[in-house]
């Protein structure tokens, strides 16, 4: 860690459980795809713990997360929609790290980058909240990476990730699903 | 062990709605070459603090990242001499900028455990007209990019299916 400035301090870091993550590219807003896509997931009552959009010259980058038990019914919906072909990649078993709080400094997320590709540490992508930085890598490496966010921010003594103990899930009465 | 919870919700409750306008929307690519380029490192520990409304990043392909900062227009120099000294100058010239921004932000209880706030919330958005620039959904916060001066519009249509409880 270079000596020009003093270890960003955090509070803490937040692990998620295993996710999958799809990338959707070249689509655009009007694309009725899209928006079945969403209301699929509603009907499903799949949740989206996680998701970026980019609209660049009208074309529409996506980049989500669903829970692991989620990932067949999605890739069986992108197989049936046929404007979705050629247009989705699936990266499979990757986790949220979650670092907060980011105080709105450029630096916070930049040294946080930084220390994950030191450790050779993929990061598939990435996205803040009103405090948190969150990271998406891969679920085996997620150790590894609170390693590297510990070397490089300053944490409480004794400080230890808060991994999920229970899972949250909505439902309505009737499960859509056996 | 499974505990079950119900309750009725007919309109999702918010924290409430923050528009922030005159803002701009930075974005660029970042390949791999670049991203480990000798002193790419070092270009963050003498990085001048700099403040963001939001920030997000791609990894479509596997080979770079393409990168979205939400920040206020007096900062875009800054982020591109930034930009330069930590990717270099291919990448800083490929930076493109979009302003004037306004962005909606709102967050409510559960909303990373829930399902259905994307599609209302894109919904939403689909029928004020206005065209989305970029959006992030993470840990309970939700974050609108859209063109200068529609923030209004678009805010009244996501009020019609997000509400903020008035204290009795």
């Amino acid at each position: 860690m270079s000596d020009f400035r003093a270890p960003i301090r955090l509070d803490g870091i937040k692990l998620s459980q295993e996710l999958v993550l799809f990338n959707l590219r070249d689509l655009t807003w009007a694309t009725s795809a899209i928006s079945k896509f969403f209301g699929y997931l509603r009907d499903q009552q799949i949740n989206l713990p996680f998701l970026t959009s980019l609209c660049k010259s009208g074309s529409v980058r996506v980049s989500c997360c669903a829970a692991r038990e989620d990932d067949d019914r999605i890739r069986r919906h992108f197989d049936d929609v046929p404007e979705f072909e050629g247009k989705v990649t699936r990266v499979p078993a990757v986790g949220m790290l979650s670092l907060f709080p980011h105080k709105s400094r450029i630096e916070m997320v930049e040294t946080a980058l930084s220390a994950m590709a030191g450790a050779d540490l993929a990061v598939h992508g990435f996205a803040t909240s009103i405090s948190a930085l969150t990271l998406i890598t891969d679920y085996r490496g997620m150790d590894r990476a609170v390693a590297a966010i510990k070397g490089d921010f300053d944490l409480p003594r004794g400080f230890v990730p808060m991994k999920p103990e229970f899972t949250l899930r909505q439902r309505t009465a009737h499960k859509p699903y056996p | 062990m499974e505990t079950i919870a119900v309750y009725w919700e007919a309109i999702v409750r918010i924290y409430g709605f923050t528009v922030s306008s005159g803002l701009a929307l930075l974005d660029f690519r970042v390949d791999a070459e670049a991203w480990n380029a000798p002193g790419a490192a070092a270009a963050v520990a003498v990085c001048d603090p700099m403040r963001f409304e939001a920030a997000a990043g791609q990894c479509m392909d596997g080979t770079g990242y393409d990168r979205s900062i939400l920040m206020s227009i007096d900062q875009v120099e800054p982020m591109r001499s930034f930009i330069e000294k930590r990717f270099g100058k291919h990448v800083a010239e490929g930076l493109a900028v979009t302003a004037p921004v306004d962005v909606i932000s709102f967050q409510g209880p559960h909303f990373g455990d829930r399902f259905g706030i994307v599609d209302t919330t894109f919904q939403a958005v689909e029928k004020s007209g206005v065209p989305l620039l970029a959006s992030g959904f993470s840990s309970s916060t939700v974050y609108l990019a859209l063109p200068g001066g529609t923030a209004n519009r678009v805010q009244r249509c996501l009020a019609e299916i997000f509400t903020v409880p008035k204290s009795p």
